[in-house]
């Protein structure tokens, strides 16, 4: 199993009674961000990035967010966070899960991903990215034009990291004559990359354009469907896995290491509430799912389904003992969390964990020891898993 | 055919519920023109006889036979087609803004050979009859803005109806919005249908960004001197009266009026003021002022 330090840069003060989460609150109001305090976030994180360099882990990643849209994490741009990571480690694998290629102008990407890739010496993982329907508000784009903007911009990015010399393209939404990026990356033809993927049609265009997968927060249960719809698509289009596949299908997770499962749960616990509830509601996914366009009819209906059904809507917002039991935490003393990675592999087939060792409101000392406690007791037993 | 007609409005004259026939349902095919295209199914709703009207519906679709396409196809031939992208009339790739739909409504004029035709358009339908008229401003008789969209003053102070509570969303639209015919228009979560899903989905599509507006409209509307009606709802929560004046000093024809207790759809609330109002308008000599 590899694991990667999924650092999500949110924000653990926001005051019980911000008003998050409740119909048609996003964004949150940037009076709750203090710049002094942000920044001390932002340099600890930095500091917690470079020491899992040094105790082996195997990457780096971060997620692209804006306004407060998902967990009030402040990585607007990954590429920036990506920057800065190169140059503060020597060995990890810098990825990022990923750009939001819709708000982006195509070759703006290309030309950046192209320049981490030098500026890590070829250890850049490049991810692709739709976002949440938040992000669209944010910038105002259209969420009805995000799966086909996503589409064609993947296509040019693609395009422009492989070509050799200038070349044309003739989109609906990009249109480029006689250009081609100045660098070009280092590793050939180009930076492996990760898409995130999880509903069946986003997995096909993953197949069809040869690219690993990232699944976000979600069961182990959906990371397994994914996987066989996955090589099930590819097998039916005659389509050739990429050899390093299982080791490159990945999900996001969190992890914390206790001295004992008791210890853990009384360390950890209320953080993991903040995230998916405080953090989680900064997303306000009840309402923001009912923005059109961003899904599709089918997508919509099913939503709809779950939050007009007599249960209150669950959206993120599961225990910690339900978020174990699915797989999205992993929590509790050494052995406990080696078993629970292990159970990520067999039944979710995930050979990579982007894992938050920094999530909610967890006190910047603890997520320290986390990751110390990790690399020492629980990293050494997973290497086969 | 035509005598059962005259029954209904035989009954209707006698105080009887409103029943005119059930109206025709129809699906007008458009072949593709372009290489490459496809073709565009327009379903529509037709009843009634006389000068032809073509209703055009708001941003989230028509939700039925409603109480003013009765009345109105008691003194009209109406036509009330589900706009491309919205019920079971299909959306073309490259059709992306109101005008384009104004484009495939010219051709579902053409192809039915609707002469002269009144054309009525609310909120969506407005900005879609307004770029039409835009096109061909002698191919229509008249033409009535009911609170259309297309124009605005600061569509940063418009609430946001694709993100929004959905518990208010009935109040950006109607201001009575518990009773039966608002919450046909504007249903509540519970009865959310696939086909009002399809229709928000495609109102998305077209009225995103710009919101609700269009950057080019106002310098074409000098060019639409087709007779036109503007009426507006006197309590439109969405855009409010002061819009009139937008429209007015733009288009070199008009004249206006307020719809007594409306909201954005007036005819939910008021009806007969709003019927009458399109019945007057449409039936009026030509004035002095309005001949060119």
């Amino acid at each position: 199993m590899k694991i990667f330090n999924m650092t999500l840069f949110g924000w653990p003060y926001l005051p019980d009674d911000a008003p998050v989460g409740l119909p048609g609150s996003y964004p949150v109001s940037n009076e709750y961000f203090d710049p002094v305090r942000g920044n001390a976030l932002l340099q600890a994180d930095l500091d917690r990035i470079a020491l899992s360099d040094e105790l082996g882990l195997d990457g780096f990643t971060c997620q692209e967010h804006h306004g407060a849209g998902g967990f009030c994490a402040f990585v607007p741009s990954t590429h920036l966070m990506a920057a800065a990571v190169s140059q503060r480690t020597k060995r990890l694998q810098v990825a990022v899960t990923g750009s939001c290629i819709p708000l982006h102008h195509p070759l703006a990407v290309a030309e950046e991903v192209a320049m981490l890739d030098h500026l890590t010496g070829g250890r850049f993982i490049w991810g692709a990215l739709r976002g949440f329907v938040s992000e669209y508000l944010s910038y105002n784009v259209n969420p009805a034009e995000s799966q086909e903007r996503f589409r064609e911009g993947f296509t040019l990015i693609l395009k422009a990291l492989s070509s050799e010399g200038p070349f044309d393209f003739d989109g609906k939404y990009y249109r480029v004559r006689n250009y081609n990026i100045w660098p070009k990356p280092l590793q050939k033809p180009h930076p492996k990359i990760w898409m995130a993927a999880n509903s069946h049609d986003t997995l096909d265009f993953a197949v069809k354009n040869r690219t690993y997968v990232a699944n976000p927060f979600v069961g182990i249960g959906r990371s397994r469907e994914s996987y066989e719809v996955y090589h099930q698509l590819a097998q039916e289009q005659g389509i050739r896995v990429p050899e390093d596949f299982d080791d490159m299908f990945a999900a996001v997770c969190v992890i914390y290491v206790g001295e004992s499962d008791k210890k853990a749960h009384q360390e950890a616990d209320s953080a993991v509430d903040y995230h998916f509830i405080r953090g989680a509601g900064s997303f306000d996914l009840d309402t923001a799912s009912l923005v059109p366009g961003h899904m599709t009819v089918r997508g919509m209906r099913q939503w709809l389904k779950n939050i007009t059904s007599q249960e209150t809507s669950k959206g993120m917002r599961y225990t910690v003992d339900e978020s174990i039991e699915n797989g999205t935490v992993m929590l509790g003393s050494p052995e406990s969390v080696v078993a629970q990675i292990k159970r990520q592999r067999e039944e979710g087939k995930r050979g990579t964990l982007l894992a938050m060792f920094q999530f909610g409101n967890l006190p910047g000392e603890l997520a320290t020891q986390n990751l110390r406690l990790f690399a020492s007791e629980v990293l050494p037993k997973i290497r086969t898993v | 055919m035509a005598r059962s007609r005259e029954t209904s409005r035989e009954a209707s004259r006698e105080g009887v519920q409103a029943e005119t026939e059930a109206p025709q349902e129809e699906v007008l095919v458009l072949p593709s023109q372009v290489s490459g295209d496809v073709d565009v199914h327009l379903s529509y709703r037709q009843a009634g006889q006389g000068q032809p009207l073509v209703w055009l519906h708001w941003l989230w679709g028509e939700p039925g036979w409603m109480s003013h396409h009765q009345q109105l196809a008691q003194h009209f031939h109406l036509y009330v087609p589900d706009l491309p992208g919205y019920g079971r009339s299909t959306l073309p790739e490259w059709a992306t803004t109101p005008h384009s739909l104004a484009v495939l409504l010219l051709r579902f004029l053409d192809a039915l050979s609707l002469q002269q035709p009144i054309v009525v358009g609310s909120c969506l339908g407005g900005w879609v009859g307004a770029e039409l008229a835009v096109l061909r401003p002698e191919r229509l008789a008249r033409l009535v803005l009911i609170d259309p969209l297309g124009l605005v003053l600061d569509w940063t102070k418009i609430p946001n109806i694709f993100y929004a509570d959905p518990a208010r969303l009935p109040s950006y639209f109607l201001t009575q919005p518990h009773t039966a015919q608002a919450q046909a228009y504007v249903p509540p979560l519970a009865e959310w249908s696939d086909t009002f899903l399809l229709n928000r989905t495609t109102s998305i599509r077209l009225v995103f960004d710009p919101y609700l507006h269009s950057r080019t409209l106002a310098y074409h509307l000098p060019l639409l001197t087709t007779p036109t009606l503007v009426l507006w709802g006197e309590s439109d929560p969405l855009l409010g009266p002061e819009h009139v004046a937008l429209w007015t000093s733009h288009l070199p024809r008009a004249r206006s009026a307020i719809i007594p207790a409306g909201g954005h759809l007036p005819y939910v609330e008021s009806v007969e003021a709003v019927v009458d109002a399109v019945h007057a308008f449409a039936t009026a000599e030509a004035e002095e002022g309005e001949r060119q």
